[in-house]
């Protein structure tokens, strides 16, 4: 007879479980810095740093320690400068804008271009000094169940990747098949996501979407309009 | 109520009490254990301190590396200042600097950031002294003899917790759901504790306003 659920059937189950859960609730933060070269405005996060990255979200950029501020595309096409989306690169200094949409899944541009290249090192990124050395970028990622340091927190781990793959499990077509178990797991799987979203946002953590104070969005998107007196040009 | 006595309530509530269908150490306590960890993570109602080194040049702190039972932080006291160091937020950092992780001084705020982690700002490059770190705990592991850190009235959650799941295992989804709703509202009942014990002392509000 042919087995319903076999280990590797399982273990696909599980690891799909902590990358949903992943994606569901911002749970796994990483650092982690780029390996940059002069000239080159465009990084990849699954080959431009080891090892390859997968973010739900970016919390922030440091350039040798100054912020890189996160920008729409539509702000820098219309306020920043017309780029096309594969030139226009310009080379002038150390960038101080990045922006996501428009580059692939897991690329970001930064703005103005590399003027140096700087050498990756992961060796020492949490304090000051490895900081100012190198170009780091912070935020959620997808899990990795076969990296320890990408996994979902272990105080819910066990238990909501038990509930996620017996609900899959059980659904399966099959000898075996227990839609009333499925059903009951899906349910406590349901309500534990919840509560797990719950602790987690506890922590307060920020994430910048988009750069809404001061620098550029006060200049708005179109040029100023000013209201002139009716009586303007009149000649008295 | 300690693990034995819980134990025993499981055992009552599934009729195993001649019958040894299940293994106390195999089956009962495992699921008592796995309940507490879950509950404790849940409710967070377990609170400590522990006293750490600042360590030279570092901003991120990694607390899980120094702290065992480490869960989540809710305060810091500066031990070399004798202050307290009030939490912040990442856009607040920015207003103050740019370039905020490399700012050099006493730390008068900190940034958590996940379960793990949390950001000193400012930070010293030659660290001397320590910090006395406020935390939610994860929970112990219990023996025979030990109580949960559960409040007293709600200590029954860990035995709905366990019966579900051993229901559950015996292909008993119907039954199991009795126990789960139970589960549900005791979490919910640990949690109102929590908030109350909390808020500010009533009696010493009355004093204020008469």
């Amino acid at each position: 007879m042919k087995t319903l659920w076999t280990n590797e059937y399982l273990s696909d189950l599980a690891t799909e479980a902590e990358v949903q859960i992943s994606t569901q609730v911002s749970c796994i933060y990483v650092r982690f810095p780029l390996n940059i070269v002069a000239s080159q405005s465009i990084y990849d996060f699954t080959e431009d740093t080891s090892p390859s990255q997968r973010l739900t979200g970016i919390i922030r950029i440091t350039w040798q320690g100054y912020t890189v501020y996160p920008v729409f595309q539509a702000e820098l096409r219309n306020v920043i400068v017309p780029l096309k989306p594969t030139e226009g690169d310009v080379e002038s200094s150390r960038p101080f804008l990045y922006c996501r949409l428009g580059y692939g899944m897991d690329k970001i541009k930064f703005f103005a271009c590399p003027n140096t290249t700087i050498a990756y090192d992961s060796s020492n990124i949490n304090t000051k000094t490895g900081i100012r050395a190198n170009v780091i970028v912070s935020g959620w990622r997808i899990a990795d169940p076969a990296i320890a340091a990408y996994r979902v927190p272990d105080y819910v781990r066990e238990t909501l990747v038990r509930y996620y793959v017996l609900s899959k499990a059980f659904k399966r077509e099959g000898k075996g098949q227990n839609l009333i178990a499925s059903n009951y797991y899906e349910v406590e799987y349901e309500k534990l996501l919840k509560r797990f979203r719950k602790i987690t946002d506890n922590l307060y953590s920020s994430r910048m979407r988009g750069i809404k104070e001061g620098l550029i969005a006060n200049r708005g998107v179109r040029p100023p309009r000013p209201r002139l007196p009716a009586n303007f040009g009149e000649s008295r | 109520m300690n693990l034995t006595q819980i134990t025993d309530r499981v055992r009552r509530n599934l009729d195993d009490s001649s019958a040894g269908f299940y293994s106390s150490a195999d089956d009962i306590v495992p699921a008592i254990q796995d309940g507490y960890n879950l509950i404790v993570a849940l409710t967070e109602s377990i609170e400590k301190t522990a006293v750490v080194s600042f360590v030279s040049d570092l901003v991120f702190y990694d607390f899980t590396t120094y702290i065992t039972d480490y869960l989540r932080i809710f305060g810091i006291y500066n031990n070399q200042t004798n202050r307290w160091m009030q939490p912040t937020s990442l856009l607040e950092l920015i207003q103050y600097r740019d370039d905020w992780e490399l700012t050099e001084g006493d730390p008068f705020l900190f940034l958590p950031i996940d379960h793990k982690r949390v950001a000193l700002f400012p930070t010293p490059t030659v660290a001397t002294g320590s910090m006395t770190v406020m935390y939610k705990a994860r929970a112990n592991t219990l023996g025979a003899n030990t109580t949960p850190q559960v409040p007293e009235e709600q200590v029954d959650i860990l035995e709905n917790y366990a019966t579900a799941d051993l229901l559950t295992q015996a292909e008993e989804f119907y039954k199991a759901l009795g126990y789960s709703a139970l589960l549900e509202g005791g979490i919910e009942a640990i949690l109102k504790v929590l908030r109350e014990r909390s808020s500010p002392n009533q009696l010493y509000h009355m004093q204020e306003v008469f």
